[in-house]
This record gives structure tokens, C-alpha cells and sequence, in this order.
């Protein structure tokens, strides 16, 4: 049997924010392989935004410290560099930069008889903040100055995602947060 | 920065005209204007800055093998790109459609003893079972129910397992799947399963249905051959019988192979913790230990420290309680029953046929039982446990039939039962523990053509014997003996099961029911257990009783006697006599 190396594999980025009870942010983000086997995880400590930023930021501050500062530090953090970054948190998309993956953000599927619980988040959000488009069953969102990351994600979806469940690693690192936590 | 106050221009251009007076001088005279200087304040306004720096941000990282790619993975890989198909089976429907607000998943949990946070969450973070055979492709002939996916979710990351369910639940599917998930993954590379020799089929033919592509080894044949597939490269799966593992350890196991994972069907057979079975397979040198057994406790407690000291060696101690023992094994054991998780099961309907012994009987059986005893008596403290038991087997003999007359208060009942069941084309199994009981009906049921299945029928004769009674409609009638019938058998499609005579032990007469009641049962199974008023079988019948409720008791948390087995007073007990000596050995 041979060891595969697993950075030679495609990879898959999936990143949410889970606010706890004290209003902190917690980041996780879990990198799969394309058959959903775990890569890398990482998570962060609490952060929380002083009072200052809460005042001046304002609206802006949740896409800031969600896409800004826990998503791009968790993404430069991870060693796989994946196809594309999912989230399932709207304001997220800011992580998008130049230099990133794709970054798309999924809603549940479009067919509202098939809708996942628990999602959307913040629906009226990612209208206002994203570029909506079809992809597979799911309403997504990409960042709008980055509307052709579109054409890459469909071709990542007709190559490595058909009948893949985007919601269910969501609950994974939900579920892998919890226990950071409570180790 | 301060407000811009508003100013507002109002136009004053009102006329004037000046009237002849004394002051109109005064007015011609220039204003004289005073002018003042007042200084002004030059102090410097305060400013206060409010910090924007970005949070500092503190993570944790954890990275995970990617495993091997096994020759399995790839010969998969191989079919799925569509140059050949190893499988050769119509795709299943898949486990579960992807997403959906109604998406239930079987997630995979870390068991308790695992306390390092990585490896915790290397099962955390594992997808759950109906994705792990999705989005690897590998198809199951028929869909799984959830329990059964929920089995797989607790063999999948335990090295110390006991898959408990009651028979017919499909332990065999549960650990073939879960065996070829880790397959797959690269987790383990080598399995050995051992099984009593009667299964052995049976295993390579659930094996074929569930995992098809995984290469099977059946150590079989001469001791030249068998030594050529113990050492086999690049098998992943062994099958062998408890004989010829035993047979085998020195010369071809023994310090020469070691095992990802040695999984023990029928676990019972080890819970004699001094027998040579239970030495053997402890001292396998392995990674994974699971235990498949219907019935981890038969008689008391110690059955479980049995099977434990294979599973787990030194986790349970002889001197714990039946609570203790049943909190301490809670994370190990999965235990379900048919009335827990298949509620679509057709029902099981049991019928205690209570018979009079016939006129005949009686007579036979009392003369029997008051020599008996008379024996017992003379023989004072030269009376032995075995002659107890050989009185006790006489006399549950005549409670089948009387050997002088030939006749039969149970026969009788019976022969009506039989007639019924054949005429109206349906199956049933007569299960006794004597093999001439079974012959001696067997010259009864001539007219239905009946089948044997016991010990004296040769193992390469009974696959065949199994398939006769499934597919021949004419043979509706299959005796089989408690110990040869009893375990592994698919006999679902016989709606009638009886209990000719009872065994000693209600684990294995449950067994026995669950031959028909199980999955893919047609319809309701009615179990028919003889019991002969006021004999031997009446007072064996309570022990029975009391048997269950220490199975209730461990799996239940629930205290209770360390043993319910049958002691040897219980069994001096069963007759009106009283051995005149201490006794501690126990039957």
C-alpha cells in the first residue's frame, strides 16, 4: 500500500463563525478531501471586538472580524491551499482577496422543499453583500467584485461535487468547536 | 470642529427726513468710536484616539493523515472510472440523498477512552456513515436500516467493541461494512475473523454480498494448505474456525502474525476465561478487538469477563457488581433488540404448550424419577453431580416420549401442528437437544419428508440441506438439534419454530426463535414451547425464568445475584432429596 500525499490532492475548504452565549466569535475551518475525509482543522479562541470597534465599525463590523480577521487568518493558517473556500455565513465573503480561493457562500438548495435546517444565516445579508447565483441545488453568493469565480466554482461542482452534501460538514466543525471547547 | 452658526440678511432701508429743531446739530456731529482689545484663549483642544488595531487572533491546528490508498481503494478507483467492474452487482440506491431539510446523518462519535483532543477529533471530523459510503463509492446491495448504519457509527472508531443485538438484527452486515469502510480508509490492513466452523459459509457468503470486491481466505484443507493461507500476502481477510485456529496457533499464527483487527463471532465461546479457545485467541496479537455475540451474558457474570478479557484484558474484575460491571462496559457494548429498532418486524407469538404427560408417561415417569432418587439415596455421599444429571435427562427423555410405549402427549400435540403447517405450504423448525429425539421424530414426520440438521450431519451436507428447506416446497419440516441449529442460520422464511424440549439455557433457546424471527421475516413467527405439567421441565422452566432476568440486569444497570446459572443445589433441588454432603461445584 502507498502513502498518498495528501497536498498533492484537490482539496475542499469549508469555514463557518459560531457565536457563543457571551457574544464572541469562533472560528472554524475544516479542509476535506474530495471524498469528505477530513484534512485539517483548525479553530480559533474566542475573539471578541473592544468597544471602540463595536461603536465605529458599526453594520461593518461582523463581515470584518468574520471575512477579514478569523477567516483570513484561519485560511493562511491551513497547508492545503483548497479549490474554493465554502462558508455557510454571509459575512464571510470578505475573506475573498486577490490572492484567496474562490470563496462562495451556500444557503441550503434552491428548492425550498429540500431547504437544510439552519440555514440561511443571515439571508438579508448576502443579498445585499453578494452576487447570487445557481450552483448545483444551492442559492450562493460570491463577493460581488469577484462575479467570475462563478464559472470556476461550476466547474468544480460538475468535477468534484455532484450529490455532495455542502450544509453537513458545517455541522463537523460546529460539532469539532464544541469540543475544542470543551477540552 | 465646531458648527457653523446660520446668519440671515434682513434689508433696513427705512426713509429719514430731519425736522427744524434744537438737536438736529447734534446729529450732524461725527460718532466717536472706543474700541477695546480682548485677548483670546490660545489652549489646545484634547483628543483622544480610540484604538482600531485588529484583534489578536490565537488558533489551533490539527492535521490528519490521509491514510493509504489500499489496492482495494484503487481497484475501486479502477471500476469507477469505468474500465472494468469488479463488483458486478446493479448500483444500490444511494444511502441517503445529499442535503435536504429532512437529512438525518449517523455521525461518528469518539469513544470515552479516547482523551487526546486530536484523536478526538479525527472522529469528530470524519463524515458520517451514509457520506463515508457515498462519496466512496461503495455500493450495498440492499439499503441499511438506521440502526444498522448506527452499528457501523460505533465499531468505526472503537478498538474494544461488543456488537450485542439480539439475533437476526444483522451483526454479520454491520461488521462486514464497518470492516470495509476501514478498509477503505487505510485505517487496517489485516482482519481475521474467527467463527465456529458451521459459519464459516455463511460468512464467505455475507461477505460476497456486502464487500464483494474485498479478497476473502478461508483457512481450510490440510495442514500444508492452511499453512500456505495463513501466510498469504496481500489478503486482507481471514476467516477461521475456533478448532482450526486452535489447531494452527503454534506452527502458523504464533509469532509470525499480527492483525489490525481479530474480530470473534459467537463470542460466547470464550467466556471460559481457563479454556484453551479463550488462551488462543486472547494471545493474538492484534490492534482491534471486536466481539459479535447475541448473548454476552448466558448464565452470569462471568461470561462478560470472559468475552472482556478479550476485548479489553483487565477492564472488568471478578469482584465488581453487576452495576459496576454494567456501567463500566456501557461505552463498549451496543445492544439492541428487535422490539428497540424494527417495528415493522412481524410480531413474535409465543405459545407455552402445556401438556399432560399420557397415562403411559406418567407411569414411566414416575417409577423412573422415585428410582431415581432411590438410587440417589443409597448412593449417599458417593452421589455425584453427574448422577444427578444423567436422572435429569432421563426423565426429561420420557417427557418426550416414553421409550416402552413409544408414547407421547407432545407428539400428539404436535402432529396436528405439522399437518396444518404442511398442508397449507408453510415452513417450521422442531428444535430439541437429543439427537435421538430428533431421529425418533424424524420416523414420525416420515410422511413430510422431514430434514436433519444436527451434529451428526456432516458440515459439507448441511449448506445443502438449508437450501432444500428454503426452495422445496414439499419439505415443510427441517429437526435440528439446539447446538448445531442455533447460531448463524437464516431461516426466515419458516413462520413456526418449536421447542420440542427445552435447553438449559434461555440465551441459546432465543437464539434458536431467532433463526425465523428475523430480518426479511414474511410474517409473524409463533414459537410453540412444550412444557410437560409437574415433571422436571415445570421446575426447570422457573430457573429459566430467573436466567433472564440476570441478562436484564446487566445490560439494565440493575442489581442483582452475581450467578442465576443452574447451581448444583438447583439441580439437587429439582428432586425431593437431599445430598447428605457440602458441594460447590456447579453444573
Amino acid at each position: 500500500m502507498a502513502a498518498s500525499d495528501s497536498k498533492s490532492l484537490p482539496s475542499l475548504g469549508f469555514l463557518t463563525v459560531v457565536q457563543r452565549s457571551d457574544g464572541s466569535l469562533v472560528g472554524g475551518y475544516l479542509v476535506l478531501s474530495p471524498i469528505a475525509r477530513p484534512l485539517e482543522f483548525h479553530c480559533t479562541s474566542p475573539v471578541e471586538a473592544n468597544r471602540a470597534q463595536q461603536i465605529l465599525y458599526g453594520r461593518t463590523l461582523r463581515p470584518y472580524l468574520c471575512g477579514e480577521q478569523i477567516g483570513r487568518a484561519l485560511v493562511d493558517r491551513a497547508q492545503h491551499r483548497p479549490l474554493f473556500v465554502c462558508t455557510d455565513d454571509p459575512d464571510i465573503l470578505p475573506l475573498r482577496g486577490d490572492q484567496s480561493p474562490p470563496v462562495v457562500c451556500v444557503l441550503g438548495p434552491a428548492d425550498p422543499d429540500t431547504a437544510t435546517d439552519g440555514m440561511p444565516h443571515h439571508p438579508s445579508t448576502a443579498v445585499t453583500i453578494g452576487a447570487e447565483f445557481q450552483w448545483g441545488p444551492y442559492r450562493a453568493w460570491v463577493h460581488p467584485q469577484h462575479t467570475a469565480d462563478q464559472t470556476t466554482l461550476q466547474t468544480h461542482w460538475q468535477q468534484h461535487l455532484v450529490d455532495f452534501d455542502l450544509c453537513e460538514p458545517f455541522e463537523r466543525i460546529r460539532q469539532a468547536i464544541q469540543e475544542t471547547q470543551a477540552g | 470642529m465646531s458648527v457653523p452658526i446660520p446668519i440671515q440678511t434682513v434689508p433696513m432701508e427705512v426713509a429719514t427726513a430731519i425736522f427744524a429743531s434744537g438737536w438736529t446739530q447734534a446729529l450732524r456731529r461725527p460718532l466717536k468710536v472706543i474700541s477695546r482689545s480682548i485677548e483670546l484663549t490660545t489652549t489646545q483642544p484634547r483628543t483622544r484616539q480610540l484604538s482600531l488595531a485588529p484583534p489578536k487572533i490565537q488558533m489551533q491546528g490539527f492535521q490528519f493523515p490521509v491514510g493509504f490508498v489500499s489496492p482495494v481503494s484503487q481497484e475501486l478507483q479502477t471500476a469507477k472510472e469505468g474500465r472494468r467492474d469488479p463488483v458486478g452487482m446493479p448500483p444500490a440506491p444511494p444511502t441517503k440523498p445529499a442535503g435536504g431539510k429532512n437529512t438525518k446523518y449517523t455521525s461518528i462519535t469518539p469513544p470515552k477512552d479516547v482523551i487526546k483532543l486530536s484523536d478526538r477529533l479525527y472522529y469528530v471530523l470524519q463524515p458520517p456513515v451514509e457520506n463515508l459510503l457515498q462519496r466512496g463509492s461503495i455500493d450495498l446491495p440492499f439499503q441499511p436500516f438506521p440502526y444498522q448504519l448506527e452499528g457501523v457509527a460505533f465499531l468505526y472508531p472503537r478498538h474494544s467493541a461488543v456488537l450485542a443485538d439480539e439475533m437476526g438484527l444483522g451483526k454479520t452486515m454491520q461488521a462486514i461494512t464497518t470492516i470495509r469502510l476501514l478498509l477503505h480508509a487505510g485505517e487496517i490492513r489485516s482482519v481475521l475473523l474467527v467463527c465456529p466452523k458451521p459459519l464459516v459459509t455463511n460468512w464467505q457468503r455475507e461477505f460476497q454480498l456486502w464487500a464483494p470486491e474485498l479478497p476473502v481466505a478461508v483457512i481450510e484443507g490440510k495442514q500444508a494448505r492452511r499453512q500456505w493461507q495463513w501466510q498469504l500476502a496481500d489478503i486482507p481477510i481471514r476467516i477461521a474456525n475456533y478448532e482450526l485456529l486452535l489447531r494452527d496457533y503454534e506452527d502458523a499464527v504464533e509469532d509470525r502474525m499480527s492483525f489490525d483487527l481479530v474480530v470473534l463471532d459467537e463470542a460466547q465461546r470464550i467466556k471460559n476465561q481457563s479454556g484453551s479457545t479463550s488462551q488462543i485467541v486472547r494471545s493474538l496479537s492484534r490492534t482491534r478487538s471486536w466481539a459479535l455475540t447475541g448473548t454476552p451474558v448466558e448464565n452470569s457474570s462471568d461470561d462478560l469477563l470472559g468475552i472482556f478479557e478479550f476485548v479489553r484484558p483487565g477492564y472488568l474484575s471478578s469482584s465488581m457488581t453487576p452495576r459496576r460491571i454494567g456501567q463500566a462496559v456501557a461505552d463498549h457494548i451496543l445492544r439492541r433488540t428487535k422490539e428497540n429498532v424494527l417495528h415493522d418486524l412481524p410480531p413474535k407469538l409465543f405459545r407455552d404448550a402445556q401438556v399432560e404427560l399420557t397415562p403411559s408417561q406418567r407411569h414411566s415417569y414416575d417409577l423412573a424419577e422415585q428410582e431415581g432418587v432411590l438410587r440417589l439415596t443409597e448412593m449417599g455421599e458417593h452421589a455425584a453431580i453427574r448422577h444427578v444429571f444423567e436422572l435429569v435427562i432421563r426423565l426429561k427423555q420420557i417427557c418426550n416420549h416414553d421409550p416402552a410405549t413409544k408414547a407421547s402427549s407432545k407428539w400428539d400435540w404436535l402432529r396436528g401442528d405439522i399437518e396444518e403447517i404442511a398442508a397449507s405450504g408453510q415452513k417450521a423448525i422442531i428444535f430439541s437437544q437429543w439427537v435421538e429425539t430428533l431421529g425418533w421424530l424424524r420416523d414420525q414426520l416420515a410422511p413430510f419428508q422431514p430434514l436433519e440438521y444436527h451434529g451428526r450431519i456432516p458440515s459439507s451436507q448441511r449448506d445443502a440441506i438449508v437450501e432444500t428447506f428454503r426452495k422445496d416446497p414439499r419439505r415443510s419440516v427441517i429437526l435440528m438439534s439446539y447446538g448445531a441449529g442455533s447460531v448463524g442460520l437464516n431461516l426466515q422464511f419458516a413462520n413456526y419454530v418449536f421447542l420440542f424440549d427445552r435447553w438449559w439455557n434461555p440465551a441459546v433457546e432465543d437464539q434458536a426463535i431467532n433463526r425465523a424471527h428475523r430480518i426479511g421475516s414474511a410474517g409473524p413467527v409463533t414459537v410453540t414451547r412444550f412444557v410437560t405439567l409437574d415433571t422436571i421441565e415445570e421446575r426447570i422452566e422457573q430457573i429459566l425464568q430467573q436466567k433472564r432476568q440476570l441478562f436484564d440486569s446487566i445490560l439494565c444497570h440493575a442489581d442483582t445475584p452475581q450467578s442465576l446459572g443452574l447451581t448444583h443445589d438447583e439441580l439437587l433441588g429439582l428432586f425431593r432429596w437431599k445430598k447428605p454432603i457440602e458441594t460447590d461445584a456447579a453444573a
